[in-house]
């Protein structure tokens, strides 16, 4: 059934494209091919398309249009986050040890640099708590980076009490948070959540590579990351991806529509009850997306479970896909899953449109690797 | 005046009687890497001169040749007619603006109307007048300007000569089977044999699921690298995941890189006589690894039972495989983290002094093994890798 079209159980990692994403390249690509920035009445038009898609996205995020910085990709707005929002350079740096490497190596270059980088350690469960995070900080600290929801485990923090705790005990730093994997999954207003920067990237949502975006609040003056020809209101220069952005605003807008009407919490919970038994970890708590479920099988490997279910058609992750080659799992690591079960992980992720079908096939094809493994290893 | 390219052949000058099948392989293997190319090559005695190519194409055919077998070295030259006047104004051009400098003359045709000391003479007092920052040493030069008169018609002219691949033509020592499992010493044993002469066929054990997809591009990747050196190459990829399991789960768990290993070499026999190579390659290291050991080698080596085994790089220190590897291109592509061998299969200490009777002992536990290993041969997939 499954065997031309996969399973694709790796939406984490990336999705597929929104139709409406795919026309926009077209449509910008051909069309409308003119550069924003021209004087032409065409481009006229094409920069109010943008401005429209910037008020959609600032609307999904409840900010207002000129807090958007449209980037290349999440990557690039996490490093704009640690490059340009660090004001006080004196000031010590604070992020979790469960950061994605964009944000981990962005922090472990400002510490070859010579900077204060403190690692807030998380509960066994991945989450940050308030009092780990007020026992690293100082008054000093100038820039905090938490992420929103794992893109590991999907376990889901509560950044509005984090960003009050962490503004208590230092008033002047800046809140960073990486909200890939939380945005149109779980509610990401910006204003509630208190942060004042956000990272956000299209293809997580169905719109393309190349595209994403930073949220500033109003008044952070962070100066520009990069600089040229002073596109974005000199705020990120360089030619807008119109249809990217374009794109981004229309398949988010969707993405978030089917996320209403689905219930991811419901196919992880099928997967985990009948994946789980005393040789298998879940990674992460309760407070989770559901839209990620991660599972370490004791004593076995996960890239070997991985391909074993791509033999049969379904497409699994073994964590982020940026670390995918990296020997050990530096987030589980530091959520203390003992390396016997680290190594025989793997992450399922789900999006609006995987089926129930699809997630039972896939649970009984990861079932029966797992069983075939354990028999080949085990004797 | 023309510019060309010299080519001088390394070892073949030894040779006797059976010279000219070592010079034809050579220069079938000199016009197959220059395919492409427009140029004129012309083989005359001890010799190949390139020539009739856009000045563009210079480096690249450079380039190419310097990764050829059998070549000890190559000179940019010029192609005059073996006249003082010509042989004077090529000499311009390729000496130094300054500096010290001698001329050397090598005179094949007698008949010509200058002697070798007295052209190294004429044309090395006209490069004095013509440029005083010059100085002639002739013990200690800076640079030398080699004159090579060939007859009336043709001398050539140059100063450096820039290394080439050295050993023998690839195809005249015969066939070889080389196993390449992906990590870093196999593609140098390969590369090494390669420059004995040997025309490869490469053999790898893949265990998918176990091993991945990209571990066995990463194999095919480096044997297209190595295509520079060995020409085409087909890769006879064997699937070995079942044989892997059965090992693992009938035999002692120290021994399972021993009889892994003894089952490859069987497969590799086979092979071997299938494709009519002559021999085995691997990149054995005396002392490496618990699999290199010399109690370990023997035990492996016992299955073999008429092919030789080559392994070049038995006395070499991992840092000098390393220099190879980094030399020939392959280093980067080896290193790439995607495992030959699957670390579930890998006993907690494997034995460093295991015995032919106890292996044979595991083997005979493993049921249907000889079918296992027939079966893998024949399931064998051959990837043709085109030389670049």
């Amino acid at each position: 059934m499954f065997a031309e079209k996969p399973v694709y159980l790796d939406n984490a990692a990336t999705t597929k494209a929104d139709v409406s994403a795919l026309e926009s390249i077209v449509k910008y690509g051909g069309e409308l091919y003119y550069n924003p920035s021209a004087g032409y009445v065409k481009s006229l038009e094409i920069k109010k398309d943008i401005e429209e898609a910037t008020d959609t996205i600032a609307g999904l995020l409840g900010a207002s249009r000129e807090e958007i910085i449209f980037t290349s990709c999440a990557t690039e707005s996490n490093n704009e986050a640690f490059e340009c929002g660090i004001r006080n350079k004196k000031g010590n740096v604070v992020l979790s040890a469960v950061e994605h490497a964009s944000v981990y190596e962005s922090a472990m270059r400002l510490k070859s640099r010579g900077m204060d980088v403190r690692f807030v350690k998380p509960l066994s469960d991945g989450r940050i708590s308030s009092e780990a995070l007020q026992c690293v900080m100082d008054e000093n600290t100038a820039f905090v980076s938490i992420i929103h929801c794992s893109n590991e485990t999907g376990t889901v923090n509560d950044i509005q009490s984090l960003c009050a705790v962490a503004k208590e005990r230092s008033p002047r730093c800046v809140f960073h948070s990486d909200g890939v994997q939380a945005f149109c999954k779980i509610p990401t207003d910006v204003k509630k959540l208190g942060v004042d920067l956000y990272s956000i990237s299209a293809h997580k949502v169905g719109g393309l590579k190349g595209v994403g975006a930073l949220y500033v609040k109003k008044g952070l003056n962070m100066p520009p990351f990069i600089v040229g020809g002073g596109q974005q209101n000199g705020r990120r220069s360089g030619t807008e991806n119109v249809g990217g952005i374009i794109g981004f605003a229309k398949a988010a807008l969707a993405y978030k529509d089917s996320a209403a009407a689905f219930d991811a919490s419901k196919l992880r919970q099928y997967m985990a009850a009948r994946l789980t038994d005393d040789r298998v970890k879940i990674n992460g708590s309760e407070y989770n997306s559901g839209y990620i479920l991660s599972l370490s099988f004791e004593g076995l490997r996960g890239e070997v479970i991985a391909h074993m279910a791509e033999e049969k058609g379904v497409l699994v992750g073994l964590g982020s896909a940026c670390s995918t080659h990296v020997k050990s799992n530096r987030v589980l690591e530091a959520m203390r899953v003992p390396r016997r079960y680290a190594e025989g992980s793997i992450r399922i992720s789900f999006s609006p449109h995987t089926t129930t079908e699809e997630v039972e096939y896939a649970t009984e094809v990861i079932a029966e690797a797992v069983e075939k493994l354990r028999k080949v290893i085990n004797g | 005046m023309d510019r060309v390219i010299i080519i001088r052949y390394s070892e073949i000058h030894l040779k006797g009687k059976n010279r000219a099948f070592f010079e034809n392989i050579l220069k079938r293997n000199i016009i197959s890497k220059l395919a492409g190319i427009t140029h004129k090559t012309d083989f005359c005695y001890g010799r190949y001169v390139v020539s009739d190519y856009a000045e563009s194409d210079e480096q690249a055919i450079v380039s190419k040749l310097r990764q050829v077998f059998g070549i000890f070295s190559l000179s940019i030259a010029f192609r005059t007619t073996a006249s003082v006047d010509d042989i004077y104004e090529a000499a311009k051009i390729i000496c130094p603006k300054s500096g010290t400098f001698r001329v050397t003359v090598n005179r094949a045709d007698k008949t010509l109307p200058y002697t070798s000391v007295g052209l190294s003479a004429e044309i090395g007092g006209r490069l004095l007048e013509y440029n005083s920052s010059l100085e002639v040493d002739l013990h200690t030069p800076k640079s030398i300007v080699y004159i090579d008169a060939r007859d009336r018609n043709t001398a050539y002219v140059y100063s450096d000569s820039i290394a080439g691949a050295g050993g023998m033509p690839v195809g005249s020592a015969g066939r070889g089977l080389t196993l390449l499992s992906g990590g870093i010493d196999s593609p140098v044993s390969t590369y090494m044999m390669a420059k004995r002469g040997l025309k490869l066929t490469a053999l790898h054990f893949w265990s998918y699921p176990y091993t991945s997809y990209e571990a066995r591009k990463k194999v095919l990747d480096l044997a297209k690298i190595l295509s520079d050196y060995t020409g085409n190459m087909s890769v006879i990829v064997v699937p070995f995941t079942e044989i892997q399991e059965a090992i693992h789960a009938h035999a002692e768990s120290n021994y399972m890189i021993t009889l892994v290993r003894r089952a490859m070499m069987r497969i590799a026999e086979m092979i071997a006589d299938v494709n009519r190579c002559g021999c085995i390659i691997n990149g054995e290291d005396l002392g490496q690894v618990a699999s290199q050991t010399l109690e370990s080698i023997n035990v492996t080596n016992s299955v073999i039972k008429h092919t030789p085994v080559f392994r070049p790089l038995i006395g070499f220190d991992k840092i000098d495989i390393i220099d190879i590897a980094q030399r020939i291109g392959t280093y980067e592509t080896s290193v790439k983290p995607f495992e030959d061998c699957c670390t579930v299969f890998l006993p907690d200490s494997p034995v460093t002094k295991p015995t032919i009777r106890r292996a044979e002992a595991n083997e005979a536990k493993i049921p249907n093994y000889d079918e296992l290993i027939v079966k893998a041969a024949h399931n064998a997939e051959v990837f043709v890798i085109p030389e670049k």
